[in-house]
């Protein structure tokens, strides 16, 4: 049983014995000390969500804009779009541009990757607010523009810690 | 009704009682038991599963082979890394190629932060089904620094869509393995919480112990998968008996427990955790160097796709993939994801499209067990049962 040969295999394992009643009570009194440590010092990840928002990872896979000068209308993004969000249209004779519909959009990036010149990018933006719904289906002026960011929110940065798993750090806007 | 099978306890008669469990969502998709009961007894039971149906494997045909991926994700989208591996590893045996060896690491790396994930999301429904609110958050808390690594890593929280043919999407970001160690040290000491606040708390141990008993027998007659068939004594785990990605260099072992009861099935999880933070620490030490994605794709990289590959360490989606026509024929592939193999059969007729896709996942194979474990326990064992089998309906009904 206890060889050491490297590479994946199998281990039988078992369960211990049942408890007795003297391990049962120690295990309770354990849980509810170990409880009352998390109530004294809580090991608390909640985030206020809409006044505190965490600064998205670089390369996170937001919403998406068009850089209208680069792009040059090869209808390649999509054509990718697997939820058929993306249509292109004549923005003037023999010019076709994109534009998306983010009530379709699922954020894969495939038009991002596909784009051959690099015109459409990712903004670390992915939860803006419309009024209705036809504000989702963007023209080329919202297509074009990155999203702002709503005012008074508290930006934190996301640190993975050790002893509290994930930590947010205030980042002071400037 | 169907005829008679010979789980029953006691013939139907007018005392039993038919009572509809769900169609709610009980925390994890839509699905329904028909449970009869004679007073508190439940005497016969029928998983009655159908209501996230999607027609996944139809809309597959319409779609070209890359486009796929996003929709298969769907099936379980806390662990779309391993439901997804399997449809790009068929694609790859179609197409003869093997992606580079840091492609593997790294897609290794995602499956087992896949694999946490979703145990983790498992083990917290099972959790608030027991009524252990305090576990239900804990689970959940912790699940989010696995989701916000493989976020760092993919740039997306749950749906990844992660791999190409030949490759992945993403290289490591930098300083991803300082982060990667400080989530899997933090976790280890979780662990041991867990071991205080709901392994070894005796309420939860006398809630599972004997409950929901799998013989190992019935275990391989029903032909359930993953972590349920661990827990019943059979060695089955498709990392080491089909080995993929970079899972046969790495040294680790895979939990076999003998008792088959839904604390069996709890700890032979908690023990795979275990694992997979080995497999992940190994995995991120041992990374080689070199290309992400195959060479014949690399070759057709024109200089804006070679630019951003070196500069922001991004694969961009050569025409060449997206307009992929594999050769005729047919391929399968079977990964191990979070509960239980993924078997993806292909069909290809040389078209951009594929003529067919079988998907058998893991959730659809365990859905059975319902039927055959209920009869014979109380209606309040029910929750303990639905969570320790760690069922997921969208990824049965697909």
């Amino acid at each position: 049983m206890a060889e050491t040969t490297p590479g994946p295999r199998y281990s039988e394992r078992s369960i211990e014995e049942r408890m007795g009643l003297l391990d049962k009570a120690k295990m309770h009194a354990k849980a509810l000390s170990l409880g009352m440590l998390r109530l004294a010092r809580p090991q608390r990840i909640t985030l206020r969500y809409p006044m505190e928002r965490p600064v998205l990872s670089e390369g996170y896979r937001g919403m998406i804009v068009l850089n209208n000068d680069k792009c040059i209308g090869c209808s390649l993004c999509a054509r990718v779009c697997p939820a058929a969000a993306m249509k292109m249209f004549n923005a003037a004779p023999k010019k076709l541009r994109p534009v998306i519909n983010y009530e379709r959009c699922i954020f894969c990036g495939y038009c991002v990757d596909i784009c051959p010149v690099e015109a459409l990018y990712h903004v670390p933006v992915h939860d803006l607010v419309f009024e209705n719904r036809d504000d989702m289906v963007f023209d080329l002026e919202t297509f074009t523009k990155e999203p702002e960011e709503p005012e008074h929110v508290r930006k934190v940065k996301v640190v993975i810690d050790e002893e509290k798993g994930l930590r947010y750090v205030p980042v002071d806007s400037e | 009704m169907s005829q008679q099978s010979q789980i029953l306890t006691r013939r139907l008669d007018k005392d039993i009682l038919e009572v509809f469990i769900g169609p709610q969502h009980p925390g994890s998709g839509h699905m329904r038991i028909i449970l009869r009961v004679d007073g508190d007894i439940i005497v016969e039971a029928e998983p009655d599963i159908g209501f996230v149906h999607r027609t996944m494997e139809k809309l597959a045909e319409g779609r070209e082979w890359v486009k796929n991926q996003p929709l298969f994700e769907r099936m379980a989208i806390l662990d779309a890394a391993n439901c997804t591996l399997g449809y790009i590893m068929a694609i790859e045996k179609l197409l003869g190629i093997e992606p580079p060896p840091r492609a593997k690491y790294i897609r290794t790396i995602l499956a087992e932060l896949n694999r946490i994930a979703s145990h983790l999301y498992g083990m917290g429904i099972f959790a608030i089904l027991l009524g252990h609110s305090t576990m239900y958050m804990w689970f959940f808390g912790d699940r989010e620094v696995f989701v916000e690594l493989a976020e760092r890593l993919t740039g997306q929280r749950l749906t990844h869509s992660f791999f190409w043919p030949g490759g992945v999407r993403r290289d490591l970001p930098s300083g991803f393995k300082d982060e990667l160690e400080k989530g899997i040290k933090y976790f280890e000491k979780r662990l041991k919480e867990y071991e205080v606040m709901f392994l070894k708390n005796p309420v939860i141990r006398s809630r599972l112990e004997g409950v929901g008993y799998i013989s190992r027998q019935k275990a391989a007659e029903l032909g359930i998968v993953g972590p349920n068939i661990r827990a019943s004594g059979i060695r089955h785990d498709v990392r080491i008996e089909e080995p993929y990605a970079a899972y046969p260099e790495l040294d680790f072992e895979v939990p076999i427990y003998k008792e088959g009861d839904a604390l069996a099935r709890t700890l032979q999880r908690v023990d795979e955790l275990r694992e997979s933070l080995k497999i992940l620490r190994q995995a991120v030490n041992r990374i080689p160097e070199g290309p992400i994605l195959h060479e014949r794709y690399l070759k057709m990289f024109t200089k804006v796709l070679k630019d951003v590959l070196e500069t922001e360490k991004r694969v961009k989606l050569a025409p060449a993939l997206f307009n992929l026509r594999p050769p005729k024929g047919e391929a399968y592939a079977r990964v191990e994801a979070g509960r239980g193999e993924y078997f993806y059969y292909v069909v290809s007729d040389g078209q951009n499209k594929p003529y067919r896709v079988r998907v058998v996942s893991p959730s659809f194979r365990n859905s059975i067990v319902f039927k055959y474990v209920l009869p014979g326990h109380r209606v309040a064992d029910l929750p303990a049962i639905y969570g320790s089998i760690d069922y997921f309906p969208p990824e049965a009904d697909r």
